[in-house]
């Protein structure tokens, strides 16, 4: 008890910390994904690629 | 709340100095055998006839006593009288100084009460603690009681400066040295006679000034400020630090098992693995080339002529693409970056069942002193959202001035976050500096385990516990300033 009652905001904090972390690993969120990631909406049609990283998007 | 019993006392006694002729309290004048009159400070010595006659002159005291000669109090359920106060110092520094309050119970015997600085120790012999003969020290500094290490502190000659009261012995004439042992709050003090060889262990306990004001009904004002770190003062850092390190050790263990639950529910699986050939690409400017040549024609020709050298003309331009694909990396150029471009390629179809999800997409190719990258596009097929990077794959080995060397690999991942439920394909865009690779291995699991996570979650975990300890360390190199046989001596040296 005596434990507890000296050390409640660290409990606080350290629950909390173990919290966000089990609803990130429940939920497939990477800490540190891969660098660079571009998200994108969404697109139709066909993709053509001139390579390097520069894509033109043909609808 | 136990109460004073003033029968634990036996009645006191009034003696007349015989250097001032003053009178002279005593409470317990059948084992007195010194005192010291607080007018005249005459040292007396008791002969066997019980009258008393001065041995000595002695300085006076330098501090007025917080706890006067006659003092009652209950102190931790042990009641006590103050019946001397002595000041002593160092035999070899004299700037080191201190204060004993002399207790007596009347059925335990003496304790004492020792002040450093402002700080304060309870201090008892064997009459208390009679499991103290079993004491012993060892040869590397340290002493043992009852099964625990006490570390060497301090070593001295303690001599008395001055003293008012009485004594069952002639403290006068003593010759100690003392040996003094922690282990916070403790203090563990061996004393050897100089003059009887006879040796005694006291255990001594570190006390807050409140704890002894309140036992003695004293007001707080009149004790002494507290200067720097008791020698057997706890640490409340130390405290701190085995708190933080508990909780942070439950927490850990907890955040473990949570882990080890998602990864039951969501077991690690293989999506995808298969390995693609490489193809080079034809060159945007070597087809426009072509073209130009089959327009230049157009205006020299007739229209069937001009027809029909076109259609020879783009045979022709298919036949070199094709030798070109069948002899890359012979005599296919590369572009005006020197880099070869591949045909971009796409994977079947895979499908995330349960989400979302951590992805891993793991790319092998056999680059040897040279490099491939390549533009990864994860796509949806319910709605085309990609997620898109590019990453190199780059392995350099050689060998220089004898000793080979090696950079990069042959294996490289990717991990893509928070990736929803559906139906997916990836897509490939590679490129190299050679025309020579030729092929690229594409792995894709999901549900991998996030091992940064977990190491970020211990790292954070960790960060509160360590700056304890490192507080807690820097109150004990502060605490061991004081001592010859500080175990921080090579730090506080660096």
């Amino acid at each position: 008890m005596k434990l507890i009652k000296s050390n409640i905001a660290y409990i606080v904090i350290a629950s909390l910390i173990v919290v966000y972390f089990t609803f990130d690993a429940f939920n497939g969120i990477a800490f540190w994904q891969s660098n660079d990631v571009e998200r994108n909406a969404g697109y139709h049609g066909t993709v053509a690629h001139s390579g390097y990283g520069v894509r033109f998007y043909h609808k | 709340m136990a109460t004073l019993n003033p029968k634990a006392f036996p009645f006191s006694d009034s003696i007349t100095c015989p250097n001032c002729h003053k009178p002279i309290t005593l409470y317990d004048h059948i084992a007195c055998e010194a005192a010291a009159c607080p007018s005249c400070y005459s040292y007396l010595l008791f002969g066997t006839d019980g009258k008393s006659y001065v041995k000595d002159r002695l300085v006076s005291i330098q501090n007025k006593p917080v706890l006067p000669i006659g003092t009652e109090g209950l102190l931790r359920d042990v009641e006590y009288k103050v019946i001397a106060y002595i000041e002593k110092k160092e035999a070899a520094y004299n700037q080191y100084q201190w204060r004993e309050y002399m207790l007596y119970n009347y059925a335990k015997g003496y304790a004492f009460l020792a002040e450093f600085d402002g700080h304060w120790s309870l201090i008892a012999g064997k009459s208390f603690f009679p499991d103290l003969e079993k004491s012993k020290k060892s040869l590397e500094n340290t002493a043992l009681y009852q099964g625990l290490e006490f570390n060497l502190f301090n070593s001295y000659r303690p001599v008395i400066h001055s003293l008012i009261g009485e004594f069952d012995w002639d403290i006068r004439d003593e010759r100690i040295k003392a040996r003094e042992y922690i282990r916070p709050p403790f203090l563990l003090t061996w004393e050897q006679n100089q003059r009887t060889q006879q040796e005694d262990w006291y255990l001594g306990e570190y006390i807050e000034e409140r704890e002894i004001a309140a036992a003695f009904k004293i007001p707080l004002g009149n004790f002494p400020s507290k200067v720097g770190i008791g020698a057997n003062q706890a640490s409340k850092h130390r405290a701190r630090w085995n708190g933080a390190l508990m909780i942070s050790g439950i927490a850990i263990i907890a955040f473990l098992l949570i882990q080890l639950w998602v990864g039951y529910l969501r077991p690690e699986t293989v999506l995808l693995e298969h390995s693609y050939s490489l193809d080079l690409r034809p060159r945007p400017a070597d087809t426009a080339k072509r073209k130009s040549v089959m327009v230049t024609g157009d205006h020299k020709t007739t229209d069937s002529t001009a027809t029909a050298i076109g259609n020879i003309l783009q045979d022709s331009a298919k036949a070199i693409d094709s030798f070109a694909r069948d002899t890359a990396g012979a005599n296919v150029k590369p572009d005006s970056a020197g880099n070869f471009e591949f045909k971009s390629f796409k994977t079947p179809t895979f499908k995330i069942e349960d989400g979302p999800v951590p992805l891993e997409i793991e790319l092998s190719s056999q680059v040897d002193n040279n490099w491939l990258s390549t533009t990864i596009e994860l796509v949806s097929e319910k709605d085309n959202q990609t997620w898109s990077l590019t990453k190199d794959i780059e392995y350099y080995h050689g060998v220089e001035d004898g000793e080979s060397w090696s950079e990069g690999g042959l294996h490289e991942t990717v991990l893509l976050s928070e990736i929803p439920p559906g139906k997916y394909h990836v897509n490939m865009y590679p490129y190299s500096g050679s025309s020579l690779v030729n092929s690229l291995d594409v792995k894709v699991t999901e549900s991998v385990t996030l091992w940064r996570n977990i190491l970020i979650t211990f790292l954070i975990l960790c960060l509160y516990p360590l700056y304890c300890w490192y507080r807690a360390r820097r109150f004990e190199v502060n605490r061991w300033m004081n001592s010859d046989f500080s175990p921080y001596q090579k730090d506080d040296d660096e």
